[in-house]
């Protein structure tokens, strides 16, 4: 059982979360109550669209095979799975930030690693501004900051 | 053993509290890193330049990010040489001196640069001077490269700095960098300092400076705001004194001029200094 920011609580079955490694320890930490249930485990941060779309993961993917991690210069960016593509390039930021979040709360690799390339794609190839505007931040750096940070960092660009 | 809990969803009808927007710029480092380790170099340039959050997680030099582009940039020999990259302490300045290094097609065709990227190695050739200059060039701020000159110094090894017009090759054995207005060298073999086929003097300026050593580490500082050129010796970081003055406000590269077959010249960028 799952509780979110917003106070649903929902109740998902044990298999559909064998991707989540962190929740044998979750379980034992959040304990059981009185009549040795375990009780529900809360996520702070997750709202209700959120544990929808992370539901219809688990569903997607409950007979994946397990998480192999990949060296680093095997993983690409683009190695993400066509119904997480389709899905996180759809959505909501909000969302998909969220899911960023739980998969990192519940250790759900998988997740973990297609949400992240999903951003990672987004912000591939953006101008300052651009990113600014993703953000939806102003500039919090004085004219010098900038420069310096500019100048220092002229070396990325080639 | 847990057994399956029932597939049912229970919900409130009333919620407590209305989650904060989450914004990407908020986002924790842990989370960040993992993002930021897809990005290209000049993104992740663009990352640090929009947001100070941004800015305070690309700070950690050695996080994720930067170590996996390191590994993935840096080949193997020059990261498990104990000495080569000892005075880049990060794995974002390893990533800086790479960019820096001697550059391949910018030098003589007598020259090659080896497979750790940073040393270069100039070919038993008769008769020929060849001349290497570094990727980049600086013209603000105040710059160090460290400088191992690894193989015999032959007649001719020259140190210094170029614009990018200065010539990289000629025939016979001839003290190349500083033969012009193009250029300023220090010639480690006899300690004299050239600019414009001009003899400068003597450098350190003292009564029979001291000879340099093979493989002894030599500091290079390029000073763009003070316009001038000075050297320390990388093991006692003493000052050797200005070497060269009034340089032009040009994009000036790291630049070195061999005679000698087979010998060896290294040169690591160690990043903006502080006048010294």
């Amino acid at each position: 059982t799952f509780t979110t920011e917003e106070t649903e609580s929902v109740t998902i079955e044990r298999d559909l979360l064998r991707h989540a490694a962190n929740l044998d320890k979750l379980i034992s930490e959040t304990g059981r109550d009185a009549s040795n249930n375990p009780l529900p485990i809360h996520l702070p941060r997750v709202t209700k669209e959120t544990m929808d779309a992370l539901i219809a993961w688990f569903n997607e993917h409950k007979d994946d095979a397990d998480w192999v991690e990949k060296k680093d210069e095997d993983n690409k960016i683009e190695d993400i799975p066509d119904y997480d593509k389709q899905t996180f390039d759809a959505i909501d930021q909000q969302i998909l930030y969220g899911l960023i979040i739980a998969a990192e709360l519940l250790d759900i690799k998988p997740l973990f690693d297609s949400t992240c390339k999903v951003v990672a794609g987004k912000l591939n190839g953006m101008t300052v501004e651009q990113m600014r505007e993703y953000l939806d931040v102003e500039c919090d750096f004085t004219e010098e900051e900038l420069k310096t940070i500019r100048e220092e960092n002229e070396w990325c660009n080639s | 053993k847990e057994e399956a809990a029932p597939l049912s969803v229970h919900v409130h009808k009333t919620p407590l509290r209305k989650v904060p927007a989450v914004s990407a710029n908020r986002l924790p480092q842990s989370i960040l890193i993992h993002i930021f380790q897809y990005l290209q170099l000049k993104d992740l340039r663009s990352c640090m330049i929009s947001c100070r959050h941004w800015f305070n997680v690309l700070s950690q030099e050695d996080s994720l990010v930067w170590r996996s582009h390191a590994l993935l940039s840096l080949p193997q020999c020059a990261l498990s040489d104990s000495s080569l990259l000892a005075e880049t302490k990060s794995y974002k300045a390893k990533l800086r001196a790479l960019a820096h290094a001697w550059n391949p097609k910018d030098s003589s065709k007598h020259n090659y640069v080896r497979p750790n990227l940073l040393t270069m190695h100039r070919h038993p050739v008769a008769q020929s001077t060849d001349g290497i200059r570094g990727k980049r060039g600086v013209s603000s701020g105040v710059h160090a490269y460290e400088i191992t000159w690894e193989g015999p110094l032959g007649t001719v090894a020259v140190v210094g700095v170029a614009t990018k017009h200065a010539a990289l090759h000629c025939p016979g054995y001839v003290a190349l960098l500083g033969s012009d207005d193009q250029s300023w060298g220090w010639n480690l073999v006899d300690n004299s300092l050239l600019h414009n086929a001009e003899q400068l003097g003597v450098y350190p300026r003292v009564n029979n400076p001291p000879k340099y050593q093979v493989e002894e580490r030599i500091r290079m500082i390029i000073d763009c705001d003070s316009k001038c050129v000075y050297f320390e010796r990388s093991a006692t970081s003493e000052f050797l004194g200005i070497a060269f003055s009034s340089l032009p406000p040009v994009k000036l590269f790291p630049a070195v001029c061999a005679v000698y077959g087979n010998t060896e010249v290294s040169m690591v960028y160690l990043g903006p200094a502080t006048m010294g």
